[in-house]
């Protein structure tokens, strides 16, 4: 077989393997005893981190501000 | 032929297969009731550490409509000890919206947690929420209990990321397809007003040859139709070597195919042949087809014979192959 051939085959079954090891195993992941804390989503707070393999509350309460004015009219 | 290639088509299904069997887990489903500044503890949730995905924790608070909340949420592990600890600010809100004449409702909210984690070993977990705050627009307390609804799964995928592994090892999988059954090399076109095409070409190789007729018939005057359902026509093809011997006479009977068009009447005849040829050498080809095509009144007459012919070509499919004599 052709060498381009051959390079266009191990790039497909590479490009195969690697995408889908990857989103299965997702090896960068959060992983807890990890230093720092996992990815946020909208409106959490984490109240501590993780400081050589064990989690650290912070001290204090964060103050929620209520309502962020969303809905129409209002500027989003 | 040469079949494996083919198999290439199918790579894209493994990362969507794997997609499937993460769809298709259970999830650890429960509903939690909270009061308002007081804690609720989960019932015992498994979460994996396995290498087939990893967990994914999912909160969503029934907030009552026009109401706030700090949720606080604690990780605790089978000791009881806390292991993570998050706060939720959520909201939902309503309202009535008129623009230009026209009115809705909308309805907007945060209500969710979404945690994507993984621990250092398999085994039981729990959740503790402590519902800090729950408030009205005005900021004044409410009383009832909050429902919040807990899922959990163990084998939760990059599903962005297979779906778009599946699109690339698609893309890659024709191009190497590609690569392989369209690499052939193009040798001769020819397009002749006669009922027979001579030529000579040194042909060969690895891979079948391929000869691809096509002629077109029309009557000289007349524009009359075809009055016969199934016409047919002749091909006959010689393939002589560099001596001049000849290495192939074929015989086959074609079907004829009618057209019209805006009161234009013509036929055509058209067919693929492959040869088997192991060495490239030189190789005198002749094709016939029959000068004119019987059909009752005037005949038909050859208008033009097309012939493209290639090396190399290797099929995903089979083919008939006619191989020279020694």
């Amino acid at each position: 077989m052709a060498p381009e051939r051959t390079l266009i085959l191990v790039l497909t079954l590479s490009a195969m393997t690697v995408g889908t090891v990857t989103a299965v195993s997702r090896p960068y992941l959060f992983q807890l005893g990890q230093e720092g804390v996992p990815s946020g989503s909208s409106g959490v707070i984490y109240r501590g981190s993780y400081r050589g393999g064990l989690w650290v509350p912070r001290s204090g309460r964060s103050s929620w501000p209520g309502f962020q004015g969303r809905g129409p009219g209002t500027a989003k | 032929m040469r079949r494996w290639p083919l198999l290439l088509g199918l790579l894209p299904l493994i990362p969507l297969l794997l997609l499937l069997l993460s769809l298709l887990e259970r999830p650890q489903r429960q509903e939690i009731a909270v009061a308002p500044e007081e804690s609720s503890t989960s019932e015992p949730l498994r979460l994996e550490s396995g290498g087939f995905g990893s967990p994914l924790i999912k909160l969503r608070a029934e907030l009552p409509v026009n109401s706030s909340m700090g949720l606080g949420v604690e990780l605790l592990d089978a000791g009881g000890a806390t292991v993570l600890e998050l706060a939720k600010d959520g909201w939902r809100e309503t309202g009535t919206w008129s623009e230009g004449g026209e009115s809705g409702r909308w309805e907007e909210s945060d209500d969710g947690v979404r945690l994507s984690l993984r621990p250092p070993r398999s085994g039981m977990y729990r959740l503790r929420l402590t519902l800090e705050d729950l408030l009205d627009t005005s900021g004044r307390p409410l009383e009832s209990p909050l429902l919040v609804r807990l899922e959990v799964r163990n084998h939760s995928v990059n599903a962005p990321l297979l779906w778009f592994t599946a699109v690339v090892t698609q893309v890659m999988a024709w191009i190497a397809m590609g690569s392989l059954y369209r690499n052939w090399r193009l040798r001769k076109v020819l397009r002749l007003e006669d009922h027979r095409v001579l030529l000579r070409c040194r042909l060969g190789g690895p891979g079948l040859v391929r000869v691809a007729l096509r002629a077109r018939y029309e009557r000289p005057s007349s524009d009359a139709g075809p009055h016969s359902p199934r016409l047919q026509a002749e091909l006959q093809l010689e393939v002589s070597d560099a001596l001049g011997r000849s290495r192939l006479g074929f015989k086959r009977v074609l079907p004829v195919a009618a057209h019209s068009s805006d009161g234009d009447h013509w036929l055509t005849v058209e067919e693929v042949l492959h040869l088997k040829v192991d060495e490239p050498a030189s190789l005198g080809l002749r094709l016939t087809l029959p000068e004119t095509i019987a059909d009752g009144g005037e005949p038909w007459e050859i208008e033009w014979i097309r012939l493209v012919l290639e090396d190399g070509v290797l099929s995903p499919h089979p083919v008939a192959v006619l191989t020279l004599e020694a």
